[in-house]
């Protein structure tokens, strides 16, 4: 009795804390990605972007990627990374024209990979 | 996660509810929230296992989820007897002092045949060899056998009458006639075999014969010379 009581208790409290974790864990670093983006979108639209503006984005990138690994599906990962690595190419070659959409792309990742992970019916079921 | 968590209730949950619901043959000698947790949890631990692209976190939170259901499937099956028939289910008398209970039979989802099979596993070759017969919550079976049971035992009874159809197959084996059977049915006032739940013939020619709605009535009948097994 007491041991199930003790079970029910630290295996719920583990629950909700992972859950409340991650939350707030993709929401921040999102956040912070989401912002990193625009602020790169907006010098590309300028022209003014240059390879070290998209490297810096691109480091920020994969030092949450390592962490990200645990919370979300690494295909989805592996997505973003794609899509980055190319406007990252084409930013290199001064390209904006290309690089534009291939921004748009992340920065639409950026902001669907957590509210796929969020709590909503579409989601559930 | 916390969707990872809500899926796993909702998959355990609907898997409970199906499992009760097909009732006891299906179980096996565990509770249905066992059974239940072993067919969820070697899926749980097999994807992420195998598959490189889900993060481990997910097996570890739906397994974890699985594991916090079962303690409080646990408590409750402890302290709150009504969810624990919910839950679990009671046992069902299948045969009492009056011969075998159709309804608690059909609501298990069994038939004659499959009581036969299990009394048979349980020692028991004849209907009326014991005062009880009871499938468990947890689909084992359980009887309490006659005082004089195993004088009862004589020759192995076959089944002739199944639900109002006669087993032709088995009338065929022992050698024996449609009208044999009828005749016994007319001598007892039975106007035909669709008004018999059981029926049953052992090599001594005992007879156990239950209509349905009525108590089951047992007696020896003559056989013809040279049939016996």
């Amino acid at each position: 009795m007491v041991k199930n009581l003790l079970a029910v208790l630290i295996s719920s409290l583990l629950l909700i804390g992972i859950s409340l974790y991650e939350i707030h864990y993709m929401e921040r670093e999102f956040d912070k990605l989401t912002e990193q983006v625009q602020t790169l979108i907006d010098k590309t639209e300028e022209e003014t972007a240059n390879i070290e503006d998209a490297k810096a984005l691109k480091h920020s990138w994969d030092s949450v990627k390592e962490t990200m690994h645990v919370w979300v599906p690494h295909n989805d990962l592996s997505s973003v990374d794609l899509v980055l690595n190319e406007a990252v190419g084409h930013l290199y070659e001064d390209n904006y024209r290309a690089a534009l959409p291939k921004l748009v792309v992340v920065l639409e990742q950026f902001k669907k990979i957590p509210s796929s992970y969020s709590l909503s019916l579409e989601n559930i079921f | 996660m916390i969707l990872i968590i809500l899926r796993t209730a909702i998959i355990f949950i609907a898997l409970l509810v199906i499992m009760r619901l097909m009732g006891k043959r299906q179980i096996g000698e565990m509770q249905p929230y066992e059974l239940v947790i072993t067919l969820l949890i070697a899926e749980l631990a097999c994807i992420p296992m195998a598959d490189t692209s889900i993060p481990l976190l997910y097996g570890l939170v739906s397994i974890l989820t699985i594991y916090l259901f079962h303690a409080v499937v646990c408590l409750l099956d402890l302290n709150v007897k009504s969810l624990k028939f919910i839950v679990s289910g009671k046992p069902s008398v299948v045969i009492n002092k009056s011969g075998v209970d159709e309804t608690q039979l059909k609501k298990n989802s069994l038939d004659v045949s499959d009581l036969i099979e299990c009394m048979r596993t349980a020692g028991y070759f004849s209907l009326d060899s014991v005062d009880y017969a009871l499938y468990e919550a947890n689909g084992s079976f359980s009887a309490l056998p006659k005082a004089n049971a195993q004088a009862q035992e004589g020759a192995l009874p076959v089944l002739i009458i199944d639900d109002g159809k006669y087993e032709k197959e088995n009338i065929r084996t022992l050698h024996l006639e449609k009208d044999f059977f009828d005749k016994i049915l007319k001598d007892r006032n039975i106007a035909s075999e669709k008004k018999v739940f059981v029926m049953t013939l052992d090599g001594n020619g005992k007879v156990y014969l239950q209509e349905r709605g009525k108590p089951y009535q047992s007696f020896t009948v003559p056989l013809k010379d040279g049939v016996s097994w």
